[in-house]
Parts: structure tokens; C-alpha cells; sequence
């Protein structure tokens, strides 16, 4: 196994170790939890740490030579796979979460120049009533969407190392 | 268009040329052993920089490296009469 795939491996690890517990605590108790997202970021950068350190040890070229391997023209085209299926899914997330978002913000009232201008396409006279807890939650999901981008973008890069040693 | 397949004779030649390692050869080509275990397994085509690199290490001509395969056989419609 390459540097490179390793990386990945602890990157995704690392991200999955970290983000499922504070994802599952962050939507139960949406409020209650929100220092609980600097303890996740301080966790993530703590086990990205250790992990790149066992892995540049673990390296027998680092070791040798101080720097970290040379990325050739598959370690550059696997990663760029990578972006591009990470992006689609980026997107696609984002674009559920606004549509999710435009179907259960819910309308409170319509202010009286929205009522006067009966028929006009303007939403500006509405008034839209959410919760802080529902605020939250909201930032949660788009947040989980980015969170599950990167897990894709480190799983891609290891399905496609996987895919040359093992065909 | 039918997809090219690519062959080459790397390990053949690593085996010929003082039984060379594949570690040995991705460092003096200057890609990583991992690429090489693609190249001979016919996982990876590489760029035409790279190709030329191998070719010069072994010390031979670019064809005798790479070859296209034969094409394989096309799946015929039989047309409606």
C-alpha cells in the first residue's frame, strides 16, 4: 500500500471516527450540542496529526529521504477522479438540502405589502418562522453533506488503488 | 469507436535487463512502484511522456515496449430483412 492510499485511509477513518458520533448526538439534541462541534473540529485535527506522523514513519522513503513521495501522473489522475466525484455529490447534497429547505421552512404569516401585491413573484413580504433548534439542525445537514462529500472523495481514492493492486 | 487495448512487455523486459526491480524501475522513471504494478497489469495506459520515459530506460525503440492489441472481434447486428 502506497503513502497516498494510506493517507486517504486515515483521512477517511479519521473523518468517520469523528463525524458519525457528532452527527448522531448533533441531530438528537440539536441545541444542547453545539460545543460539541469544536470538540469534533480539535478531534479531527488531533487524530490527523497522529495518523500522518505513524504514516510518515511507517514510510520507508520518507525515512530515507525526509519528503513525502513524489505524486505521479495516476496518483494525479486518481485524485482528480476523485474531485469530480466528490464535486457531483457536493452538488447534488446541496441541491436536496435547498429543495428539502424550500418544502419544510415553514411560512408564518404574509406581511400586509405581499397581501396588497396579490399575484406578484416577490417573496420579500413573507415571513418565515424557524426555531433555533431547527437552525441548527438545518446548518447540520448542509454540513453533513460536506462531510459526506470528503468521506466520498477519500473512498473513491481508495476504491481506485484497491482496483489497481487487486485486478 | 472500439476501445483500444494496449499491451506492453515491461515485466519481460525488467526480467531481461539484470532482473530489475519494479521499485527499481519507478524510481528510474520517476513514478511510484504502485504505477508500475499497474502498467504490467495492464490497469493504467500511460501518458506519452512516460512511455518514452520507459522506453529510454530499457534502451529500445517505443513499439517494442508498447503494442496495440489485435481488436477484438466487433459484435455484428443482423440486419432485418
Amino acid at each position: 500500500m502506497g503513502f497516498i492510499e494510506k493517507n486517504a485511509w486515515f483521512c477517511f477513518v479519521a473523518i468517520f471516527v469523528v463525524f458519525a458520533p457528532y452527527f448522531y448526538f448533533s441531530f438528537q439534541y440539536p441545541v444542547e450540542h453545539v460545543s460539541i462541534f469544536f470538540i469534533a473540529v480539535i478531534a479531527l485535527v488531533i487524530l490527523l496529526a497522529v495518523f500522518h506522523a505513524i504514516n510518515a514513519i511507517a514510510t520507508k522513503s520518507i525515512r530515507e529521504s525526509g519528503g513525502a513521495p513524489q505524486a505521479d501522473e495516476l496518483d494525479d489522475q486518481i485524485e482528480l477522479r476523485a474531485s469530480k466525484c466528490s464535486g457531483f455529490v457536493l452538488t447534488a447534497l446541496v441541491l436536496v438540502w435547498c429543495l428539502a429547505a424550500m418544502w419544510s421552512v415553514p411560512v408564518e404569516s404574509v406581511s400586509n405589502t405581499a397581501i396588497q401585491q396579490e399575484g406578484a413573484a416577490s417573496i420579500d413580504g413573507f415571513v418565515f418562522a424557524i426555531t433555533s433548534a431547527e437552525a441548527v439542525l438545518w446548518i447540520n445537514l448542509i454540513f453533513a453533506g460536506i462531510v459526506v462529500s470528503n468521506l466520498t472523495y477519500y473512498g473513491k481514492i481508495i476504491a481506485s488503488y484497491r482496483g489497481i493492486s487487486n485486478g | 469507436m472500439d476501445k483500444i487495448v494496449i499491451n506492453n512487455r515491461i515485466r519481460e523486459l525488467r526480467f531481461l535487463t539484470g532482473e530489475m526491480t519494479q521499485q527499481s524501475l519507478a524510481e528510474r522513471v520517476g513514478i511510484t512502484r504502485q504505477t508500475v504494478i499497474a502498467l504490467e497489469k495492464g490497469k493504467y495506459y500511460p501518458s506519452l511522456e512516460l512511455a518514452f520515459r520507459i522506453a529510454r530506460t530499457f534502451a529500445i525503440p517505443l513499439e517494442e515496449v508498447f503494442e496495440v492489441a489485435d481488436a477484438p472481434a466487433k459484435k455484428t447486428k443482423k440486419k432485418k430483412l
